[in-house]
């Protein structure tokens, strides 16, 4: 009997083997159970791999692309979309926090109840606390400010402002997230015994987040953390650097 | 590393909210790439988003002994379509919804399962039986022209290949915990 084919039976399936040397395969093959098990493993391989290529090759490609460095990302692992908002409201209707609208978040018309909801939750909460200060004689601001300190192993200060449902967060002070760390926003309450994440810091130091007004209102501070991006799992670091009540 | 698809389905099924993270960190890519085939790209953030707060909704009807992609992919399917049908303003090619609704039913969705555990057991093997199937199967090259390219013996590049074969295919056949 020939020599057993084990490095040769990739040339079979690819065409890449000669007439010659495909009838003298047959022949042992025919012969040979050993390699005809092999035989039968490299067609499942190749018969899935050419499949990827064939019909999935953007599956391949998402895979193969260079892993961009961390801190270049601008929202979230893997430059995905941002679905911190989606995340949000999941952690609130898990904490049994009620939603600010059963309909999903997921489409547009979610963004603008929300955003319109935040309007008002947040334009409303400024507006009475202007009227307590000012005796109701100013119009309602459209934005709160909030001052973020440094707090636990922070050394800069940042702020971070709340309009029509959005959070705009300036923490450019902060130096650049080490390799495979990156900021992360929360809202916390005032024990920070709650802690909520709502997106991550991009790499120059901005972050533009949705945040539903009824959700920021079943908190009271916001903190920025410092997060292991590489861990297993997913949770607060205990290692913050920013905090600001609201 | 991410957290195993199995460890990710049975936490989303006992309701854990950063499984629904860990799932997007996970499938995302893969639903993405989906979706954006048949979805017009200003459309997809959208439909991305009500997947995943479907899987979230739906979570305890999720059987973890089955393959949490499968399920996300179904999931996906469905939110694709339903996305399609209600785009009345725009002309949908009718090949996309064909290839998605028509005679070959869930074959898209299904190879993307299959294409993804393609890839993860791909992503599994050494470095070096991995370049050479990369080159020979996504890149066209013949084993020859590997050789050149890796500046490697032709017989080197034969056996990276044939191990590299044999190891995926127990990978595959075994891929429900991959």
């Amino acid at each position: 009997m020939s020599a057993h084919l084990s490095d040769e039976l990739p040339l079979l399936l690819t065409g890449e083997a000669n007439r010659d040397e495909v009838l003298a395969a047959a022949a042992h093959l025919r012969g040979c159970d050993d390699c005809l098990q092999e035989l039968v493993s490299a067609v499942v391989a190749h018969a899935s791999l050419s499949s990827l290529r064939r019909f999935a090759p953007e599956v391949m490609a998402t895979r193969r692309e260079p892993a961009e460095p961390v801190a270049a990302q601008s929202a979230g692992p893997a430059a995905l979309p941002d679905l911190s908002a989606v995340f949000a409201q999941v952690r609130a209707e898990a904490a049994g926090v009620e939603a600010p609208d059963r309909r999903r978040p997921g489409s547009r018309y979610y963004r603008v109840a929300a955003v319109a909801a935040a309007a008002i939750v947040v334009g409303g909460g400024i507006a009475a606390a202007v009227a307590l200060t000012n005796g109701g004689s100013r119009p309602a601001p459209t934005a709160e400010r909030i001052q973020l300190a440094a707090f636990d192993k922070g050394r800069v200060n940042a702020s971070a402002t709340v309009s029509d449902g959005r959070m705009r967060l300036d923490a450019s002070a902060l130096p650049a997230a080490p390799s495979g760390r990156r900021y992360e926003v929360w809202l916390t309450n005032s024990a920070r015994t709650r802690m909520q994440p709502i997106g991550w810091i991009g790499a120059d130091g901005t972050a533009t987040l949705t945040v539903p007004g009824t959700l920021m209102n079943t908190f009271s501070d916001v903190e920025v953390s410092v997060q292991d991006v590489t861990a297993p799992t997913y949770q607060y670091s205990g290692t913050s650097v920013l905090r600001g009540a609201y | 590393m991410e957290p195993a698809q199995d460890d990710i389905g049975v936490r989303l099924n006992q309701g854990d909210p950063g499984a629904l993270e860990d799932a997007y960190r996970t499938l995302g890519p893969l639903v993405l790439s989906y979706v954006s085939r048949f979805v017009p790209a200003p459309d997809v953030e959208d439909v991305l988003q009500r997947v995943f707060y479907e899987l979230w909704r739906a979570h305890d009807r999720y059987d973890p002994s089955q393959p949490l992609r499968a399920w996300v992919l179904g999931i996906a399917r469905k939110r694709a379509i339903d996305h399609l049908r209600k785009r009345r303003d725009v002309v949908v090619p009718i090949d996309s919804m064909r290839e998605m609704t028509g005679d070959d039913g869930r074959e898209t969705a299904d190879r993307f399962v299959w294409a993804d555990e393609v890839r993860t057991a791909l992503d599994l093997l050494p470095e070096l039986q991995r370049q050479v199937l990369e080159l020979a199967y996504f890149d066209g090259y013949t084993q020859s022209e590997i050789s050149t390219a890796l500046d490697i013996p032709l017989g080197t590049v034969k056996t990276r290949t044939s191990r590299g074969l044999q190891r995926m295919a127990g990978l595959i056949e075994s891929s429900r915990g991959l």
